[in-house]
Parts: structure tokens; C-alpha cells; sequence
């Protein structure tokens, strides 16, 4: 192993040793293999599965002792396929773009079978038909990322391109204040947070959601082609503990949030916009369906890859089927 | 002649330097792309207009805030140069402006002057203010006390005084100061960028990073920023070789 | 009155009085008396030569009468009842060091004192060059003054304390840094400049053998805080060559200078070793 490769193992060591006085200890007789989980920004609600699978030994039921680490989308996706880390979640138009960008990772397991973002008004405001945002004002944190792709996706739904439209930039993510003071007329945001922050405020909200206009996967969990083909029993017995717990929390919600208590104890101060938070997360993990399945979505995925051609993201250089792995058995069509 | 020679050969070993380490390191193009790869992608974004759509940007924010940054500098500087008193009075919030991280202050600037090519030219310019500012200061005390009362004895007014002694004087500190200024001017743009441009080799470096996974058109505005930075330098060192006496 | 029109006035030179002046000025040390109730007369025309050990206030004395200090007390007048005024063309000043402005031409150095008074450089470089071959710089004009020998570049200090053909001219220990012979051959020339063209003249200097080679009258300092101790008339005839030490007559002048300091300055001028 080249000393690189030793130094994120040695910290999850020492990590394992300070975290968490709420896993329990592994069974003597196993050695676990200690490995790095890399989610999105910073602690949250959301990530209730993979807190409530280490906490319960889940994980540890298939050999593994998983660390969460906090990064930026961007380096998420090159240290997990650099092998830094062995597993992350990321938006699956990101996968999109850096496969084809030649950053060797694979999706392997549906986290969120709805997609994530939508574009967000005051009732009554908000069209059906994409082609009716011509001339409107429209906040986003900015032109990168999954909130982008799916807001040029549904103007190419409706016939539209971006300078059909006026983009308003929030790089510090508070796009809610413009729509609030009137700055833009829509905002594309989380369909599980601005919502809620918005009824918080007073604002009451409709939506304009992708699935039946131009269908995108939702994140999920990503691992590197080397782990893929060098271990390929631990990435399928992640995203088992993964599902394993996911489906407990869709049927207990009070489950996920005290997982997440333990995690993340600020989350107590404000535990009630957390579980509603959580229940909105669960419907996005569920899409409509009575469990969540972590099956890939075909059809979403083949849809949205030629949505993401068209809108010149990708190139077509690299196919689809070197994006995926279909791991979770019963694909959803 | 010499210089050009050597200048080529140093670039050249540098080439060789990172082509080396990510051979031997075996770093993956999305890590930390090889010369050649760079290369390849800077030929494609110079072919796209890519490139030159943000570096003009970038190049106009640099050149307008050195020019504002560096005039308000000297003035200030011959000011603070002169007169004990202004110094004593100006130097805490001159010095406060600078200690606070420039990075925590871009976002701030970028509201109240309107977010667009102004905030940013501002938050360059002050950016370089201080360097240029402390080195004309010094230049004007530093000027030659003998020379000084010579031009007293002939009648000079503080005026000519400043303008014909003081001012030439200082010219090699102010040049040093203008020097650092230069490529604190790259840095300070592109800190202007991030907080909230929609364009420029900031922003291109953020698109690059976040938006498309192409590390190696990262390093293209990278690089692009490097060479502004060497090349307004190159500048500044050329004018000071003609205005300054070398005995 | 333009430069020129009272330049023109004083083709003799100016004379020069200070009465009863006292100047102070505040050193690390404190607050120093340079010079207190001195009282001189300077007659126009005469080459005056002001003796005295470092410390005796020949320097003060000297910015006094160019205009770059004012005394706390007394006053000085210059010619028909003025104060002096520094830049007016009335006074020119040359330095011990050359003090030649580094970026500029020799030309532009000499011409100095008239661009600053205003006038063109169109108009002010001939006179400048005119000045120069007064000197013997004629082809300086054009170099720096890094390129000049140290006794070239006190010679365009002197041509340029000469632009404006000032009625009077101070001389602060002018050939002081050079070498002994040319230090000479210098106080010669000066000697020869003055008699061609006459004007007052106030020279200081440590040297008595210089004091008695130039002066009409050698004024000799006290220790500080300075006034004059003597003047002594120096009648020997013009000009006078630099083979001056061996004349008797100039011999004793010689020996009268070095009484009055020995009587002034005791404690500087004792001999090193008890013999």
C-alpha cells in the first residue's frame, strides 16, 4: 500500500477509538475493516440511514467500521475514486458529468428515488408547463451542480434555454430570501428543506417537479472502480446495511432521529423541525413506493442521461452502463 | 539575450519537475494532471473562445483596481510620508484594513457596491492599497536630508519639494511596493470573483472544479493566472528599468 | 523686483549686517544656543573668511544669511534694509558636498535654481551651460553626477550656486573633501572668479592656510555658544598664490589666526602629548 492509501485507514483508527459512545462494540471474535463514508457539506437529519446502520452495527454485520467524513461535492467524488475514501453519496448528474469527465466511480445504490430538487414558487404562481417560465426571474445558488441541471432541464422541457429566462445567483444559498422579498419569481430548491423554510417564514408553496417532465435520478451511493473490482463483497454489503436501515427509518421515522441525535447532538435543539425535515426526506426515499428499494432506476437514469446530452453537460463519450452498477436486485422501470 | 535564455530553460526545467512528480507519484489526471494534459485542454479552451472570455474579465478587474488601487496608494502614502501627524492619525485604520482577511470582507463589499464590476475593482484595489501605500511612505522619508535643505536654500515650495526631490526619490521603494502589488491584484480579483461573479478565471476555476470535474481546465485558469501575474510583473520591473537611475 | 533686476543692482555685491543675533535650536540633548548676541558687519564686495573649530556656529552662520533659519533674536540685514529670503537669486549657496540631484543631467542641475524659480528650461539650460564654462565643465553638461570626479562635482555645485549671478555667495567649507592640491588649485580659481567678477563673499573653513590664502578678512568664531572673537584684516596684495605660506607678512597673519584660537578654543587645540 503506498503511504498514502495507509493515512486515511490510520485515522479511522484513531477516529473509531473517539466517536460515537453509542455503536456498539464489535463482536470480539471479527476484526473490522475500518472504512471512510464522505457525505455532502455538513451533518444533517438526512443522513439518519447511514448514523442509524453504524449505530445499530448494521454495518458491522458485514464486516465494516464506517467513519463520516464532511466534504464539498467536488473532492468528494475524486477521493472516493482516488481510493481516499471507499464510499460516498452524490448527486447522480455529478456522476454523469465526472465519469464522462474520466473519474473512475460507479453509482451502485438508489438513495433518493425521487429527485431531490424542484423549482419552488408562492401558490398559484407556479405553471405546469415549463414553456410559461419564458421572461420569469429565477434564483440558484449557482450555475453548477444537480439544482442547475434540473432547472435547465425543465426549460428544455419546455423549449426554453437560459437566456430565456433571468438567473439570479445565491452563492451562499439563501435563494428563499429572494424569493421572500420578491427578488425572483422562482427558486429551484431542496423539495425536503425550502418548502418547510418557506411555510416557516409564512410563505406558502407549490411545486414544479422533474418527474414527469424530464425525469433525473436521485443521489446515491458511489464507490471507485478499483474497490468495485478489488472488493466487491464489502461495497455489496454497505449498501445492504445502507437499505437495511433506510427501510427501518421510512417505518419508524423516531428511529432515524434519534440516530441522528446521537450523531449530531445539536440537532435536539430543534427536534421537531428535524423530524419534520426527516418525513419529507422518507417520501423522497420511498418515491411513492410502501419501502425504499435502492434499486436503480433505469428508465430515470436512461431519460436522464439524454436529457443531460442535450443540455451539452455530457458528450456521450462514455456510456451509461459504465456509470452504474446495478448491485440492489429488482430494478424499478 | 542571456535573460530570454535563461528565463526558457528554467520554465523548461519546471515542466520536467511536474511532469516527473506525476509519473513517478502516478497521480491520476483528476488529482494532478500531467503538463501535456493541461496543455491539450488550454489549446481546446483557447480554440472555444473560452478562455479569453474569462481572462478578459479578470484582466480588466486586475488593471482597474491596480490603477485605483495604486494612485489612492501613492497619494495616501505621500500624504502619510510627510506629515507625522497623518500618520499617527490614519496608520490603526490602515492597518485594521488590512489585518482583516480580505476574504471575509469581499462578500460584504460585493453588497454594498452592487455586486458587479465595481465591488470587484474596489475590492482589488484594496487588496493592493496597502503594500504601495507603506512603500511610498518610506520612499518619501527615505529621500536625502542633505538634497532636502539644498532645495530649501533655493526657495522650493513643499510642492515642488513633494514633486521634484521627495516623489523621485522614492521611486525604487514605491517600484518595490508596486511589485507586490501587482500579484496581490491577481489574488484580489480572483478573491472578488468568489464572492459573486459570474465570470472570470475565479469563477472559471470554481465551474472547472464544481461544476464539471475537469481538473485539468482547473488548472488551465490556473496557469493563465501565473502567467498574468508574471507578466504584469515583468512589466512593472521593465518601467522601473527606465524611469529609475541605475549609477 | 525680478531676480535679474536686483542682481543687476548689486553688480558689486551686497553687503551684509547681523545685529545681535541669538539662535536656538533644539539638539538631542536639549535646547542649544548656536549663536547668541553675535553682531557682524560684512562689508559688500569683500571675501570673508569665518574660522573656528566644529561646534562654533560658522555653519548657523552661514543658513543665517541664505535665508534657511531666523534667529530668536537680532536680525540680519541684507543690503538696503531686508531680511533675506531663500530662493530670491540674492544669495547663492554651494555646500561641502556637492548635493547634485542623482537623476539629473549636470546641465539640469546647474539650471536648477532658475526652473524653480520658474523659469523655462529652454531659457534656464544656456545660462546653465554659460555657468559651467565659467567653472571649466563645459562638456559636463550632459553627464550624471555619478560619472564626476568629487572635485568636478563640487565645481558644478559651485556653477550652480552661480547661475543666478547672485550678489552675494556662500561658501561652506567648499573644497573641504578634496585633496590638499587641489584644494589649491581650487582656492585659486575661486580667487581669480571673484576678482573678474567682484560680489560678497562668505566662506567658512577649518583650514587657516586657506583663511589666509582667500580672505580680506578673517572672522574667528568662539566655542559655542558663538560670537564673533575677532576680525582680522588680511591687507596682503591679489592675487595670491598658493606659495603664500612662505611670505613673512602673510606668516604673520598666519600667527595672529592661530593666537585668537588658541586663545578661544584651548581645550581642541592642545598638543596631543606633553613634550
Amino acid at each position: 500500500m503506498s503511504p498514502r492509501r495507509l493515512f486515511i485507514p490510520v485515522i479511522a483508527l484513531l477516529l473509531v477509538g473517539c466517536t460515537n459512545e453509542g455503536s456498539p462494540s464489535p463482536s470480539p471474535s471479527v476484526t473490522l475493516r475500518p472504512v471512510t463514508l464522505l457525505l455532502g457539506f455538513q451533518p444533517d437529519v438526512q443522513f439518519a440511514p447511514f448514523y442509524l446502520a453504524q449505530q445499530k452495527g448494521y454495518y458491522a454485520n458485514f464486516g465494516l467500521d464506517v467513519t463520516i467524513e464532511y466534504k464539498g461535492d467536488a473532492d468528494l467524488v475524486r477521493l472516493v475514486a482516488d481510493g481516499q475514501a471507499e464510499f460516498g453519496v452524490a448527486d447522480a448528474t455529478d456522476v454523469m458529468i465526472s465519469r464522462t469527465a474520466g473519474i473512475p466511480i460507479k453509482y451502485v445504490e438508489t438513495i433518493y428515488g425521487l429527485f431531490p430538487v424542484a423549482l419552488i414558487g408562492p401558490t398559484g404562481t407556479v405553471p405546469t408547463d415549463p414553456a410559461e417560465l419564458a421572461g420569469k426571474r429565477i434564483g440558484t445558488p449557482g450555475k453548477y451542480g444537480s439544482s442547475w441541471h434540473a432547472l435547465l432541464a425543465l426549460l428544455h422541457a419546455g423549449g426554453l434555454t437560459e437566456a430565456d429566462v433571468t438567473i439570479r445567483e445565491y452563492p451562499q444559498f439563501n435563494q428563499v430570501e429572494g424569493l421572500l422579498n420578491g427578488d425572483v419569481d422562482f427558486i429551484t430548491g431542496f423539495r425536503n428543506n425550502e418548502p418547510l423554510r418557506l411555510a416557516a417564514q409564512g410563505m406558502q408553496v407549490d411545486l414544479l417537479t422533474v418527474e414527469q417532465i424530464a425525469p433525473l435520478p436521485g443521489p446515491g451511493v458511489i464507490v471507485g472502480d478499483a474497490l468495485l473490482a478489488s472488493d466487491k463483497a464489502i461495497v455489496t454489503g454497505f449498501v445492504a446495511a445502507t437499505l437495511q436501515a433506510e427501510t427501518e427509518i421510512a417505518a419508524d421515522p423516531q428511529q432515524g432521529l434519534d440516530a441522528a441525535v446521537v450523531a449530531v447532538p445539536t440537532i435536539e435543539a430543534d427536534r421537531d423541525v428535524a423530524l419534520s425535515v426527516l418525513n419529507a426526506t422518507i417520501e423522497l426515499w420511498r418515491a411513492g413506493a410502501s419501502a425504499p428499494s435502492g434499486a436503480i432506476n433505469d428508465a430515470a437514469w436512461t431519460s436522464g442521461y439524454e436529457t443531460m446530452r442535450a443540455l451539452l453537460f455530457i458528450d456521450g463519450s462514455v456510456p451509461l452502463d459504465e456509470m452504474i452498477e446495478h448491485l440492489v436486485k429488482e430494478s424499478i422501470s | 539575450m542571456r535573460r530570454l535564455a535563461t528565463t526558457l530553460l528554467s520554465l523548461a526545467a519546471f515542466l520536467v519537475a511536474w511532469k516527473l512528480l506525476t509519473a513517478v507519484m502516478g497521480t491520476p489526471d483528476y488529482i494532478l494532471p500531467a503538463p501535456e494534459v493541461v496543455a491539450e485542454r488550454a489549446v481546446r479552451a483557447i480554440g472555444s473562445g473560452l478562455l479569453w472570455e474569462h481572462t478578459a474579465v479578470t484582466l480588466s478587474e486586475i488593471l482597474l483596481g491596480l490603477a485605483v488601487g495604486a494612485a489612492t496608494a501613492i497619494a495616501v502614502g505621500v500624504a502619510l510620508g510627510k506629515s507625522v501627524v497623518i500618520e499617527r492619525v490614519l496608520s490603526p485604520y490602515i492597518v485594521a484594513a488590512q489585518s482583516v482577511p480580505i476574504l471575509a470582507l469581499a462578500p460584504l463589499l460585493d453588497i454594498w457596491f452592487g455586486g458587479g464590476l465595481l465591488a470587484r475593482v474596489l475590492i482589488c484595489a484594496l487588496i493592493v492599497f496597502f503594500p504601495i501605500a507603506i512603500a511610498t511612505m518610506v520612499g518619501i522619508r527615505s529621500a536625502d536630508p542633505l538634497l532636502v535643505e539644498m532645495f530649501r536654500s533655493l526657495g522650493a515650495t513643499q510642492g515642488q519639494l513633494t514633486a521634484r526631490l521627495e516623489i523621485p526619490s522614492a521611486l525604487p521603494v514605491i517600484f518595490g511596493g508596486l511589485r507586490v502589488g501587482v500579484t496581490l491584484a491577481v489574488i484580489g480579483a480572483v478573491v472578488a470573483e468568489w464572492a459573486g461573479a459570474s465570470s472570470g478565471l475565479g469563477v472559471l476555476i470554481n465551474i472547472a472544479n464544481q461544476g464539471l470535474f475537469d481538473t485539468p481546465l482547473m488548472f488551465v485558469a490556473l496557469v493563465t493566472l501565473a502567467v498574468i501575474g508574471i507578466g504584469l510583473h515583468g512589466l512593472v520591473v521593465s518601467v522601473e528599468r527606465r524611469l529609475i537611475l541605475r549609477p | 523686483m525680478t531676480i535679474e533686476a536686483r542682481t543687476a543692482r548689486a553688480a558689486a555685491g551686497l553687503p551684509v549686517r547681523l545685529e545681535a543675533i541669538t539662535v536656538r535650536f533644539l539638539a538631542a540633548s536639549g535646547q542649544v544656543e548656536a549663536l547668541r548676541d553675535l553682531s557682524l558687519d560684512i562689508p559688500a564686495g569683500s571675501l570673508t573668511v569665518v574660522i573656528g573649530p566644529n561646534g562654533s556656529g560658522k555653519s548657523t552662520l552661514l543658513r543665517l544669511i541664505a535665508g534657511l533659519l531666523r534667529p530668536a533674536d537680532g536680525q540680519v540685514v541684507i543690503g538696503e534694509g531686508t531680511g533675506p529670503r531663500a530662493g530670491d537669486g540674492r544669495v547663492g549657496l554651494a555646500f561641502q558636498q556637492p548635493r547634485l540631484v542623482p537623476w539629473l543631467t549636470i546641465l539640469d542641475n546647474v539650471a536648477l535654481p532658475l526652473t524653480l524659480a520658474g523659469t523655462s528650461t529652454e531659457e534656464a539650460r544656456p545660462r546653465a551651460q554659460a555657468s559651467l564654462d565659467r567653472v571649466g565643465l563645459a562638456d559636463a553638461g550632459g553627464l550624471r553626477p555619478s560619472q564626476l570626479s568629487g572635485g568636478m562635482a563640487q565645481r558644478a555645485g559651485l556653477a550652480r550656486a552661480l547661475i543666478t549671478d547672485p550678489p552675494i555667495l556662500l561658501l561652506d567649507e567648499p573644497f573641504s573633501a578634496l585633496d590638499a592640491l587641489t584644494r589649491e588649485a581650487f582656492d585659486g580659481e575661486l580667487q581669480r572668479l571673484w576678482m573678474d567678477r567682484p560680489r560678497t563673499v562668505v566662506m567658512v573653513t577649518h583650514s587657516v592656510g586657506e583663511a589666509v590664502r582667500m580672505a580680506d578678512r578673517i572672522v574667528v568664531m568662539t566655542a559655542r555658544p558663538g560670537r564673533v572673537a575677532q576680525v582680522i584684516p588680511v591687507d596682503l596684495p591679489r592675487p595670491r598664490p598658493a606659495t603664500l605660506a612662505s611670505d613673512p607678512a602673510a606668516a604673520s597673519v598666519d600667527a595672529a589666526v592661530r593666537a585668537v584660537l588658541a586663545e578661544v578654543h584651548p581645550p581642541e587645540l592642545t598638543p596631543w602629548l606633553d613634550r
